[in-house]
């Protein structure tokens, strides 16, 4: 029977060329860059594309159209869908810039399609609106805008409860708020103990998350609240997370790594300052590594860093979850068995560092201007490589070392 | 409508341990090994399920049960398929093994589900198959059965190879050369003669050339249509048989079989580079191709790879990748940077390797138990050394044209 369909249609207008917005919805990796989570593509006329979203939702198609720099279509089966729809991009060139339209076609009418032809009104316009700045700034909304709530967190058990006379005992107790966020604005202090957010529960980080899905930057949200026993109610305005300022060229940006570099290895060596060979090899519980096998982990880390953006390079996809995983020990066992000694260890980190700040001074100019690509390996090197040892592993190290000093039973 | 619906039942019996079998069904990388291509899974239930073949065929579904070592059932949607249907695989434990059966039901019937049964039961009973013979063995029968050409490599066609071969097609393959006793050569196809069309199909590329590869067995006699020159020729070969390495069965010994190979591949290296140069490493025989170093550099990217590959195979984790993408330049400049010598790239390459086999003896018995992922990474590295030996053959050609007057 042939149902009546109905078709939405989106503008777009883009300061890029139709060739970068005609791969960003068909290369993988510039997929999900801004629509999805994760995405496979089998990028040709005929061609397969997979979709999928860290909620669970997911959408299936196939390549109806693959005009590059000028058009393309897919069909759409989108998971819990009443059926198939079809998605059709137009790409214009004007002025330098690219006049995107999109057609979510195939839409049913009648109830059951009410919540699908909703959920793309709303999606769709936001998604585009990504896709301009990802395109045009490298900056991915769906992160910049994910609300802070600018406290840190503190213990919360019915011990502590009860000495702050709290009359429950599930709750996310503050540590602190931070300077300049709405939490700071509405009055929050230490030691005030979190119930709900935005009427729903918020007692512990799983259920904080799913109080804030949904929620942006700048909405406003009623906060309730413990003060010792006295339940308080105030409105919070969700802050806007800082966006990290990211260096400009491939030179300046291999510059800074190889400060922040430096900077770890003086770290790692101060730490490990006095540390006999006997004690590094000392694992704290059998499953768990030596201090050896952690300075190999950094060392894993830096070719795993290096072999991600030379696949970047290649302009080949880049896995989801897999992006950095943790090493394996036997992997971190084959290193430590090459360099067997700390000393040996920390050269071969110093090796495998200058490699990673040479890779990234030779970037190229075309990579650089790729801004998802170069804003994702830029916010690697800036915000995640500064505070591996510190914040992942310094706590770690600290124990193994003690454990290993422990007079052995 | 109610419409009639069908089930197709399939029943193996496998020497497997239901959980390995379970996650055969449900890890990604295990699903690889006997089943699809690629695979993209969320094991739990209500998780989604995406599987794909080489071919472009696909189905896309998601988890409806999951009970570890008893039960797998995931909805199903193929690409082209007149609707969505549903998998039931249910597993009990018997002796040492396990019961595999498996349900494929929600199956219409008329004409426009004709071609889909035929699918799903040529295709169950042959993945069902080989999934015995992966857990039990392995060997990935797709693989293992597949023929050979017995070419020594190639490439797909550009226009600048086009050119140079004066061939008046865009699209094929590019033989490198043919091995001693297999199709190709009894064929009489040699170096630089272009494949167009094998068995009746399009050869575009590699993709369509294993496609062809993976619908035929060795000894079938196939047509084949190439370029040699401007001239198009027609011929029929027969298929050849894959010579299978053998696996060694603990990881100490395979540790041992490939130390052995780079031990010998490093003193083909150490004779390359006797008495040369830093000038000769550095030359470029032509502008844009690599320097005997950047070659090294290559070599040792590509054990970093494999490190990075072992890992994720043991996590179960293996990535995707859509085709070989090749080596970056800018990457070798990177390492030649930081090991500037051809002695200093030699002494890392040699490093490298002790780490692979320093990493393949401390394999967890684990993961040596999944055979179908243990006996691949085996057949990958008793592999190296061909390629080695490509890059030991431009490296002796590179030194050789430096050293011209």
């Amino acid at each position: 029977m042939p149902a009546k369909t109905q078709t939405l249609k989106f503008t777009r207008t883009i300061t890029a060329p139709p060739a970068e917005v005609f791969r960003a919805f068909t290369h993988p990796t510039a997929l999900r860059d801004w629509l999805c989570y994760a995405a496979q593509t089998d990028a040709r006329k005929g061609g397969r594309l997979y979709l999928w979203w860290d909620d669970g939702y997911y959408a299936d198609g196939v390549f109806t159209a693959f005009e590059p720099g000028k058009k393309l279509a897919f069909s759409w089966d989108g998971m819990g869908e009443p059926g198939p729809m079809r998605i059709q991009v137009s790409l214009a060139a004007k002025n330098g810039r690219t006049v995107v339209t999109l057609k979510h076609a195939g839409i049913g009418t009648g109830s059951k399609w009410a919540d699908t032809r909703r959920a793309f009104e709303r999606a769709w316009p936001m998604s585009l609106e990504n896709l301009q700045s990802v395109l045009e700034t490298g900056v991915d909304l769906r992160y910049a805008r994910l609300p802070r709530l600018g406290i840190g967190v503190a213990d919360f058990n019915a011990e502590i409860a009860a000495k702050l006379g709290v009359p429950v005992t599930q709750g996310i107790r503050l540590e602190i708020t931070f300077e300049g966020t709405g939490a700071r604005a509405a009055g929050l202090q230490k030691d005030d103990v979190l119930v709900k957010l935005g009427g729903k529960k918020a007692v512990d980080f799983p259920s904080l998350i799913r109080a804030l899905e949904g929620r942006q930057a700048g909405d406003k949200v009623p906060v309730v609240f413990y003060r010792g026993s006295e339940k308080k109610t105030v409105s919070m305005e969700l802050s806007r997370r800082p966006i990290p300022e990211v260096p400009a060229t491939a030179a300046e940006l291999a510059e800074a790594a190889r400060k922040l570099y430096a900077d770890r290895q003086a770290d790692i060596t101060k730490r490990l300052e006095g540390v006999t060979e006997a004690e590094a090899e000392r694992k704290p519980a059998p499953n768990e590594w030596n201090l050896k096998e952690l300075v190999a982990h950094f060392i894993a880390c830096e070719r795993d860093l290096q072999s991600w953006v030379a696949q970047m390079l290649n302009d080949r996809e880049v896995g989801d979850s897999l992006e950095f995983r943790p090493n394996v020990t036997i992997r971190l066992g084959g290193i430590v068995a090459r360099y067997p000694t700390l000393p040996a260890l920390l050269e071969e980190l110093k090796r495998a560092d200058d490699e990673s700040v040479a890779l990234l001074a030779g970037l190229p100019p075309e990579f650089v201007a790729r801004k998802h690509l170069y804003w994702r390996v830029a916010l690697w090197i800036t915000q995640v490589t500064p505070s591996h040892l510190p914040d992942e592993h310094g706590e770690q190290l600290r124990a193994t070392l003690d454990a290993a000093r422990q007079p052995s039973a | 409508m109610a419409a009639k619906t069908q089930t197709f039942k399939f029943k193996r019996t496998i020497n497997a341990p239901p959980a390995e079998v379970y996650r055969a069904f449900t890890n990604s990388t295990a699903l690889r090994e006997w089943f699809c291509n690629a695979a993209m899974t969320d094991p739990h239930k209500g998780g989604r399920f995406y599987v794909w073949w080489n071919s472009g065929f696909y189905a896309a579904g998601e988890f409806t049960a999951l009970e570890p070592s008893k039960k797998v059932a995931f909805t199903w949607q193929g690409r082209g398929e007149p609707g969505p249907t549903r998998v039931q695989v249910s597993l009990a434990a018997k002796n040492d093994g396990t019961v595999v059966t498996l349900a494929h039901g929600g199956v219409g019937t008329g004409k426009p589900w004709a071609k889909t049964i035929k699918e799903i039961e040529e295709g169950w009973a042959g993945s069902v198959e080989n999934l015995q013979a992966v857990l039990e063995t392995g060997m990935d029968l797709r693989f293992t059965r597949r023929p050979m050409l017995g070419i020594s490599g190639g490439d797909e066609l550009t226009p600048e190879i086009g050119a140079r071969l004066g061939v008046p097609v865009v699209e094929g393959v590019r033989l490198d050369g043919v091995l001693d006793d297999m199709g190709a050569q009894a064929a009489g196809l040699q170096k630089d003669d272009v494949f167009i069309g094998l068995a009746g199909k399009k050869i575009t590329g590699w993709t369509s050339l294993i496609n062809v590869m993976q619908a035929h067995r060795a000894g079938d006699t196939i047509p084949v249509v190439f370029y040699r020159g401007k001239e198009k020729l027609k011929t029929a070969m027969t298929l050849s048989a894959r010579p299978l390495p053998e696996v060694p069965p603990t990881p100490q010994e395979l540790a041992e079989a490939v130390r052995r190979n780079y031990a010998e591949l490093d003193a083909e290296l150490a004779k390359c580079f006797a008495g040369v140069s830093e000038a000769e490493a550095g030359h470029h025989p032509a502008p844009g191709e690599w320097n005997t170093k950047e070659n090294l550099a290559h070599l040792i990217v590509d054990e970093r790879d494999r490190h990075a590959w072992i890992d994720e195979l043991i996590n179960g984790e293996e990535r995707w990748y859509d085709g070989f993408a090749g080596s970056i330049q800018v990457r070798h400049k990177a390492m030649v940077s930081a090991y500037p010598s051809a002695p200093a790239l030699l002494e890392e390459l040699k490093r490298h390797e002790a780490e692979t086999v320093a990493l393949l003896a401390a394999l967890p018995p684990e993961f040596v138990a999944r055979k179908g992922s243990y006996w691949r990474l085996g057949h990958n590295l008793l592999q190296i050394s061909r390629h080695t030996r490509e890059h030991i053959g431009q490296i002796r050609a590179t030194i050789e044209a430096a050293r011209q007057p």
